[in-house]
């Protein structure tokens, strides 16, 4: 399973897998959780549907709701929310066929940060900037298997790209 | 979601049972592997977020250590690919308890159940405080395993 034989194929087989979940997911929400433009394609059908939608604009707000933009497509939600034109926001509702509208259940907006907290957000690359180091630190990359003209049997010959190079316990 | 912090000072905590670095960096590694992958394509090949959705789902995460355990040298694949996935799952599992927007918890086996684990036990919160505390803990825990609970061990 985890051996060089066949590891071309080892390589496809698990990025179709990986893959192939990911369309599967992406083709069963379209017939269990459609988007707002589905829903209002298709209001009849999608009546009462929860919808999850990510970044949306608002594009205008009074005092019954508030207008949405995502994707191209435009939405009135109701109740109003604290959310004034131009905010960015995630958001879920139910979808009603009567009069095509969003009944909101709840709202964040996003991309809210201001000041130093907007260094927050260089956090999780500072994380993964360390963890890939550190990963470096421990093993050399090796594209053996591009580079086409080397003696066989030559140093690490194979297909191998990550050599683990600092014994167990290495700092 | 909850900042990568959060999630890699769980995995940093579990870390400091294993003797070997180079296991240990894997395992890191894991924790950074369902960001990496959500954001590249959400952001990078701009999918829809359905699409994404295994790449937060324990079963999901699977393939995707397979292949990532493949790319190392044959001797190191079965333990990069239990770093691996021991490292998403942790990434997940600390996402399960935030309170994510939306339903919140984690589809555990999705698109085969829509079936989710964990919910709002932690708030989602972006704040220097959390994040400081999380680098505590972090910290915390790095001294304490130079103090002598693990000898042998190292980063």
């Amino acid at each position: 399973m985890f051996g060089d034989r066949g590891l071309g194929w080892k390589l496809g087989a698990a990025l179709a897998v990986a893959l192939g979940l990911a369309f599967l997911s992406a083709r069963r929400a379209g017939s269990t959780a459609p988007d707002l433009l589905g829903c209002k394609a298709q209001p009849a059908r999608w009546d009462g549907t929860m919808l999850r939608i990510h970044s949306a604009r608002v594009v205008e707000s009074d005092t019954a709701g508030f207008e949405i933009e995502s994707d191209g497509v435009s939405a009135r939600v109701v109740p109003a929310a604290a959310v004034a034109p131009g905010d960015s926001i995630d958001l879920t509702g139910t979808f009603r066929a009567q009069g095509q509208f969003v009944h909101l259940t709840e709202v964040r907006k996003i991309g809210g940060l201001k000041g130093p907290a907007r260094l927050l957000s260089l956090v999780p690359v500072m994380v993964l900037g360390g963890v890939l180091l550190n990963l470096l630190r421990h093993f050399t990359f090796r594209p053996q298997a591009l580079q086409v003209g080397r003696s066989p049997g030559g140093p690490g010959e194979g297909p191998r790209t990550l050599d683990a190079g600092a014994p167990p316990g290495a700092a | 979601m909850p900042n990568l912090l959060f999630q890699f000072a769980a995995a940093f905590a579990v870390g400091q049972g294993l003797r070997d670095g180079r296991l240990r960096s894997v395992l890191y590694a894991g924790v950074c592997l369902p960001e990496i992958l959500h954001q590249g394509f959400l952001l990078l090949a701009g999918t829809s977020a359905w699409f994404c959705l295994p790449l937060h789902s324990p079963l999901g995460m699977v393939p995707w250590c397979y292949l990532g355990a493949l790319l190392f040298e044959a001797g190191w694949r079965p333990r990069a690919f239990g770093a691996l996935l021991a490292g998403s799952w942790i990434h997940l599992l600390v996402e399960g308890i935030h309170d994510s927007w939306g339903e919140g918890g984690v589809l555990w086996a999705f698109p085969v159940t829509l079936a989710r684990f964990g919910g709002r036990i932690l708030r989602d919160d972006p704040s220097w405080r959390a994040t400081l505390g999380a680098a505590a803990l972090i910290a915390g825990l790095s001294v304490a395993s130079r103090l002598g609970k693990h000898p042998r061990g190292s980063r």
